[in-house]
Parts: C-alpha cells; sequence; structure tokens
C-alpha cells in the first residue's frame, strides 16, 4: 500500500488502541520515571481510546477531519506525562497531515519530525530516554527514505529503529536501568506503532511484537516522593496563555505540562499544592475533568504488590571484590556478606544480612571452607528456614547458582545447587608469602603459586606461565567452559594474553573473562 | 447409507517438516512468511533453512516473520473441502504467533467441518501432533478419534531447546518467561521449554555439550525404553551439534532408528538464531 486515505483511519486507531489494550498491563509494570506509579500503559489506553471515541462520533469526510477529531480527542483524553506527551505528538503529526488529501511515506515522514519538534516545545526540560528519545529516533529513521515507498516497509523500518531507540533508553536515563527496564511511554509508542503497521496490512494481530515481559524490580523500595500530588484537568478559557501559564506553575512542582490552544488547555503537574494549583487555574478559565492522585499511595500500594511477588527463596552469598559481586547478583543474590579467605564473616556478620531481608526461607553460600561453619551455625539463630551450600570457591558459587530454581522448594534447591559444585573445578593463583619446598618443588617467597583443593600445583615467577600451568592440569576432554576472574592488580592486558595461550592450546573451550576484583588472588579459574 | 469420512489434515510450514514429508503423507501445509528488509520468503517453500541461516548470519538486520493471511487459509481449506468431508488443522501455539487466527477466521466460510487446534507447541513440537494425526487417519480413524488423539499428546509432548544465544528470542519478542536469563553477567547456555504455550527457562548450564547432556538426561528420565516412543531431533545449523546429541542419544540406549532428524526452518529459525538444538518427545 502507498497511500493511506481517509477511510482507512477508524481502523487505523482502532488497531492502535487495540494493540495498547493488550499491552496495558506490561507497560505499567515498565513505569518507573518520572514517578513510578504504575500507570503509563492505562494513561496511553485512556488517552487513545479518547482519539478513537472522538473520531466515532464524526463523518470524517477529509484529512481535515480525521486531523481535527485525533487532535481534540487526544488533548481533551491525554492522561499522565505519556498521555500528555502522546497528545502533542499526534498534534503535531496532524498539523502536516490535515492538508492532504491521502498519506503517503514522504508525508508520514513530514509529520513524524513535526510530532517530534510539537512534543520537545510542548515540555519545559526534555529528558532524554523517554518516549521523546523514541519518536526523535522514530523521525530520524523514516528520514532514510527519500522517496514514497510501500507504507509497510517504512512502517517496519521506522518501527524496527524505534525498538531499538526503546532498548538504549537505560543507557540514557539511569533511573531505568537501575530498575532493570526500558522506558514504558517509548515502549507504548512501540506498541501503538505496530498497532498502526499490523492494520496497514490488513493482519487481525500483529506477528512481530509479542510481550516485552516487563522484568519485576527486585529491589522494591518504596519511595519518597518530592512531590506527592498528580493534579491534572482541562482548562477553558478565552485567552489562555500556555506559556505563561506554563511559567507560572514551574514553582509549584515538577512535571509540568501546559498544552493545547489558548481556548482550551490541559494542564499537568505534580505538586504538593494541587489547592494553589487549581486556584491559579480558575482565575484563567473554567476547569473540567479536575484528577488529583496521590502519587504515594499508588506508590505504596504497587511496593507491597510487588514484595509479595518475591516471597520467594532468599540468596546470600559471601564474596569479595567489586566485579565479583556484581555477576553474584546478575545471578539471583540479593546480598552479599564481604569476606573471603583471609577475612571470615563471623556468624553474627552472616545473620545480619539474614535478617535484613525480607526473604523467609534464605539459602547461604560461603565460598570459603573456613566459614561454612559459622553459616551454619546461622540456622540455629534465626527464625527463617536455612539452607545451606557448602561452596568452597567463587566458582562453585557461580555453578551453584546457575543450578538454582526458584519454583522448586528449599531442600531441592540446596540439593541440587550442591549436587552442582562436582561439575566445577576450581584453581586459585596467588603469591608465596615465604620460602618453601611442596611436592612442585621449591618456592621462593614472591613467586606466584597456583592451587587447585588449597594444593600447590604449580609455581613460576611468571604469572602468565603459572597461569597456563594451572590451567592445562585443569583441563580433560569433557572441559568447555574456562571462566576467569581477574584479581585486584593485574592488568587486562595480561589475561587476554593468557586466553589466547589458551585458546591456541586448546582450540574448542570457551573463555568467559571477567574483572573480578577480589584481593589476594590475581587470578581464579573455573573449569567446567 | 453409510459416510465415508474422509479427513484432510493441515499445519503451518512452523512444524518444520521437509516439503517431501507433505507430499508422502497427504498433509496440506500453509507457508508463514519470513522476511529481510524488503525480500519476503514463504518459508521452506522459497527458502531453505540453509539458506536463511547464511542470510541471518550476512545481514545487519533480523529477519521478521509475518502469519498467513485469512486468504491463504481459505483457499487451502476451500480445495480440500471439495474432496473432503472433515479438515483438521494443527498450529503452532497462539502464543507466539497469530497463525491460529487467520486459520479460526478461514475456518468459518467452509462449507465442511474444519477443527483448528492450538498444538501449544511449535517446530519439532507440533511435527509429533501432526505426525500422530497421520498415523491415525492412516489407520482409519475417525475425525473426533483423531482429534482426541491430538488433543491428548498436546499437552504432554516435551520440548527442550538449547539456544547459542537468547538475543533473537529477545529482540523477536518471544522470549517469554525466560526473560529472568537475560542480563545475567556469565556466559550460559539457556535451556529452554514451552510451558502453556510460551517461552520458558528449563535449567542453565554452561557450555552446548553440557546442555545437551542435560536434555538428554531429562529424556532418559521420562521415556521408558521398553514402550513405544516418539523422539525428534532438529537443529538450526549447528549440524555438528546434532552428532554430538545423537552420539549422546545412543549412549543412554535410544534407538536411532526411532528418532526423527529435522532442520529448524526460517520462520522458527528468526527466533532461535544459528546454533540452536532441539530434542521433543512423547510417548502415551
Amino acid at each position: 500500500m502507498l497511500k493511506l486515505t481517509v477511510g482507512d483511519f477508524p481502523n487505523l486507531i482502532k488497531s492502535a488502541l487495540n494493540a495498547l489494550q493488550r499491552h496495558q498491563e506490561e507497560i505499567n509494570k515498565l513505569n518507573v520515571y518520572p514517578v513510578p506509579d504504575g500507570d503509563t500503559g492505562t494513561n496511553m489506553v485512556l488517552t487513545m481510546r479518547s482519539v478513537y471515541d472522538e473520531l466515532s462520533k464524526v463523518k470524517p469526510n477529509t484529512m481535515e477531519d480525521i486531523c481535527k477529531a485525533l487532535t481534540y480527542g487526544s488533548l481533551m483524553g491525554g492522561r499522565g506525562n505519556s498521555g500528555v506527551i502522546l497528545s502533542q505528538i499526534i498534534k503535531g503529526v496532524c498539523e502536516i497531515l490535515s492538508s492532504k488529501k491521502y498519506v503517503t511515506s514522504i508525508f508520514l515522514m513530514e509529520a513524524l519530525e513535526n510530532g517530534t519538534q510539537v512534543a520537545y516545545r510542548a515540555i519545559r526540560k526534555p529528558v532524554e530516554g523517554t518516549m521523546l528519545t523514541v519518536i526523535k529516533d522514530a523521525a530520524a529513521a523514516a528520514k532514510e527514505f527519500d522517496k514514497e515507498i510501500e507504507l509497510d516497509i517504512f512502517l517496519e523500518y521506522v518501527l524496527s529503529e524505534a525498538r531499538k531507540s526503546v532498548m538504549r533508553t537505560p543507557e540514557l536515563l539511569p533511573v531505568l536501568k537501575e530498575a532493570g527496564v526500558v522506558d514504558a511511554g517509548g515502549w507504548g509508542l512501540v506498541v501503538i506503532g505496530s498497532g498502526i503497521l499490523s492494520s496497514i496490512r490488513g493482519e487481525i494481530e500483529n506477528e512481530e511484537l509479542a510481550d516485552y515481559n516487563a522484568p519485576i524490580l527486585q529491589s522494591a523500595e518504596e519511595i519518597s516522593l518530592e512531590y506527592q500530588y498528580c493534579t491534572e484537568f482541562i482548562l477553558n478559557g478565552e485567552e489562555i496563555n500556555i506559556a505563561e501559564f506554563e511559567e507560572e506553575l514551574a514553582p509549584l512542582g515538577d512535571s509540568v505540562l501546559v498544552v493545547g490552544s489558548e481556548k482550551l488547555a490541559h494542564v499537568h503537574i505534580h505538586t504538593n499544592d494541587p489547592g494553589k494549583v487549581i486556584q491559579l487555574a480558575t482565575d484563567k478559565g473554567s476547569l473540567a475533568q479536575v484528577k488529583i492522585n496521590n502519587m504515594q499511595e499508588e506508590s505504596k500500594r504497587r511496593v507491597s504488590q510487588i514484595s509479595e511477588s518475591t516471597s520467594e527463596i532468599g540468596l546470600v552469598a559471601v564474596a569479595n571484590g567489586e566485579g565479583i559481586k556484581k555477576i553474584m547478583v546478575s545471578l539471583g543474590v540479593q546480598r552479599i556478606v564481604n569476606g573471603g579467605q583471609t577475612m571470615n564473616p563471623s556468624t553474627a556478620d552472616i545473620l545480619k544480612v539474614v535478617e535484613d531481608i525480607k526473604n523467609s526461607k534464605v539459602v547461604i553460600l560461603p565460598n570459603n571452607k573456613n566459614i561454612i561453619l559459622a553459616a551454619q551455625r546461622v540456622s540455629e539463630l534465626t527464625k527463617k528456614e536455612i539452607g545451606i551450600v557448602p561452596s568452597k570457591s567463587i566458582p562453585e558459587a557461580f555453578t551453584a547458582l546457575l543450578a538454582f530454581n526458584k519454583n522448586e522448594s528449599l531442600s531441592s534447591n540446596v540439593k541440587n545447587m550442591t549436587d552442582s559444585l562436582f561439575e566445577v573445578k576450581t584453581g586459585e593463583i596467588t603469591r608465596a608469602v615465604r620460602d618453601s619446598k611442596t611436592s612442585c618443588g621449591k618456592i621462593k617467597k614472591g613467586d606466584f603459586i597456583g592451587l587447585t583443593d588449597h594444593e600447590v600445583k604449580v609455581s613460576d615467577k611468571s604469572f602468565i606461565k603459572t597461569a597456563e600451568k594451572l590451567i592445562d592440569s585443569m583441563l580433560d576432554d569433557e572441559s568447555e567452559v574456562v571462566t576467569l576472574l581477574l584479581g585486584n592488580g593485574v592488568e587486562e592486558k595480561t589475561l587476554e594474553e593468557l586466553s589466547k595461550i589458551v585458546l591456541e592450546k586448546h582450540p574448542g573451550i570457551e573463555i568467559d573473562t571477567h574483572k573480578g576484583g577480589q584481593a589476594l588472588y590475581p587470578l581464579i579459574i573455573g573449569v567446567e | 447409507m453409510i459416510e465415508i469420512e474422509k479427513v484432510a489434515i493441515v499445519t503451518d510450514s512452523t512444524a518444520d517438516f521437509e516439503l517431501s514429508y507433505y507430499k508422502e503423507h497427504d498433509v496440506c501445509m500453509v507457508p508463514l512468511m519470513v522476511r529481510f528488509k524488503e525480500e519476503s520468503f514463504k518459508d521452506w517453500i522459497d527458502i531453505k533453512p540453509k539458506e536463511f541461516y547464511k542470510k541471518l548470519r550476512a545481514s545487519d538486520v533480523l529477519s521478521k516473520t509475518s502469519q498467513p493471511t485469512v486468504a491463504q487459509f481459505e483457499e487451502v481449506y476451500k480445495k480440500l473441502s471439495r474432496d473432503h468431508t472433515h479438515i483438521i488443522s494443527i498450529h503452532i501455539s497462539s502464543k507466539l504467533s497469530g497463525t491460529i487466527q487467520s486459520a479460526q477466521i478461514a475456518s468459518k466460510n467452509i462449507n465442511i467441518p474444519v477443527t483448528v487446534i492450538d498444538g501449544g507447541l511449535a517446530s519439532l513440537g507440533t511435527s509429533i501432533l501432526v505426525d500422530l494425526a497421520v498415523k491415525a487417519r492412516d489407520e482409519g480413524k475417525t475425525a473426533v478419534e483423531i482429534i482426541e488423539i491430538v488433543n491428548k499428546a498436546r499437552n504432554r509432548v516435551k520440548i527442550l531447546f538449547v539456544v547459542d544465544t537468547l538475543k533473537y528470542l529477545h529482540m523477536g519478542g518471544r522470549v517469554g518467561k525466560a526473560q529472568a536469563l537475560v542480563g545475567g553477567l556469565l556466559k550460559i547456555k539457556p535451556i529452554l521449554t514451552l510451558e502453556d504455550g510460551l517461552v520458558a527457562p528449563y535449567k542453565k548450564a554452561r557450555g552446548t555439550r553440557k546442555a545437551m547432556q542435560e536434555i538428554v538426561s531429562i529424556a532418559k528420565e521420562s521415556i521408558d525404553q521398553d514402550k513405544s516412543y516418539c523422539l525428534v531431533i532438529a537443529h538450526g545449523d549447528a549440524p555438528d551439534n546434532l552428532v554430538y546429541l545423537k552420539e549422546l542419544l545412543l549412549k543412554e540406549g535410544f534407538k536411532l532408528s526411532q528418532t526423527t532428524e529435522e532442520e529448524v526452518g526460517a520462520v522458527i529459525g528468526t527466533y532461535t538464531g544459528p546454533g540452536a538444538i532441539a530434542l521433543a518427545y512423547y510417548q502415551e
């Protein structure tokens, strides 16, 4: 299809609305910014429904009729930050399409560009990593086509770029990254686009877009909000000065949005003084659709929902080194007890962390043979149900964590995790603290020594040589993956060199290297 | 007068049978589409797995897929309605594709009964269901009996697969409950399954061979080798892995004569990517 005509639009909007409705909950779950009140999906649906209802009321004959309905419907029905921004994008798009007889890819390109500009202009302090960024990237992608092409190809490309843009939002907005989500509003835009694409293709459901499956926030902390009330209304007046009114509201809160015309404006603000906002507004005209929401309450409700959903088995591990801790957390560990070979944590240290987390069942990974006992004592001192996996090294901890299954019972997890410990061999490299004689010859103080099972297996003056010999001794026909954890004070270059040597000698092995950042051991090796 | 039943069996291309299967067993196949930017291909018809993976590895954009249209199904059903009394149409999980919706809508305009079955599976999983239906039909079972056999099996076919990377499932929005596996810092080979029609994590392994050992040991625990069973294995551009998998199966006492080998086609391969290996089994 090269052109969309007036008659295509009702289905198009319907399809966009349907898509949003299907993804509503999922978008809600992604919502952490600007306020984690979990309503972005709902707001976008309500906004789009208002657009659809408005369009259903009129019998459109021209694109102008369509655009009027779209602009008016979204302005009146725009809910929340995302809804209002959406209404501005729609407004910008319609400004371009309104004068056309039909819609081609070229017109859509112009429309997206204008939609982006109108949306950016409407917002006092545009923030990147939000739906603004996504529409901007979509508009930029659209520009890559300099002549008319099939609309589905055009839209598909624009959408795929928009989707990539959504995936990049955590890089732009740290709060998203911390929560492990992508931007909710941006994702909502992709959903809308996919609905439109389905309609153009004549599909019932879009094949490409299944659920994003928002991860549940792991650390659902109650937030304290600077501004507690989301306040929103429609202002009908005669000569509303949009920019001036926005200036006036700015000191009263944040997320301030005033959009529309001098006769009809949509106002949105997060504030602690909704009364003052309303009062200022009534001086300018009459109010409709006033909505004041206590976001602190919303957030509380949401946190309690999330906490309930994580009433699972908690994981606590002993470790040191920033890199190692990060890997542990990525494998599902809630809390780390600082410690290791020369700094064994006490039972009290472990107990404190176990009591600290919400979970009533906890698996502890001591990751050192000298800490296992202290960990075992914890179960006598707490009411919580404790399982101990007697892991003696960091690589063992990793393997055990991979065997963890949150859907299984504590006891079967402890069994599976303990069984898995035998699947990995651990090697450690450190420096000799004194001259000594061992089964592998004389060792001088300061030499590198390679250990497995706490026994010295190799030694050499060179770090690389020691590592190479140790790895050689650990590998056999069954070995597949070598994990290298680089300790403090060793350069990454050295590790690259080592990887190269090992790969040359043992083709077919996969090497997984990480900065572990651990003390005392320049290298920890896992072979499985 | 006794009316003689003549049952037609329809599936879609994501069952990942070779085209010769359809001919030999009198099954109709409706293809999904796979696209690279502006190029469009009918799954298995215009593009075979080898060519697809070659393209996928060379392409800077991921391929996209789309479900068959209602018209495609209508055409097939109408044709079959002329010389059959019943159509049984077995398809990929409705949670992974909209294919079944097209089939259902098309089925309303046909003047013989059309039973559309959501297999809740994909690829080699679906192929087990289709093959069960074919065997039942060839034994002269009635449509009702065939439907019963397929419905009974669909909840019990187990499919386990290992992907080289979750990237393709993730980018294609099909990662389902395996989302939890994305983002861990260690390199892992996720063992996945289909649960309620959605991709779900089964286990995590380090190394592809470990993962294959794991799926074979699951199959061994679940299958009673003294009774008859269906076992299908498949690979997506990973013939070496398939060889290793077969060695493992032999070692565990499975008979390769009872094992079917398949390749993962372009549409499913869009989501599993190169290097995937899969095993599915069913025992009554």
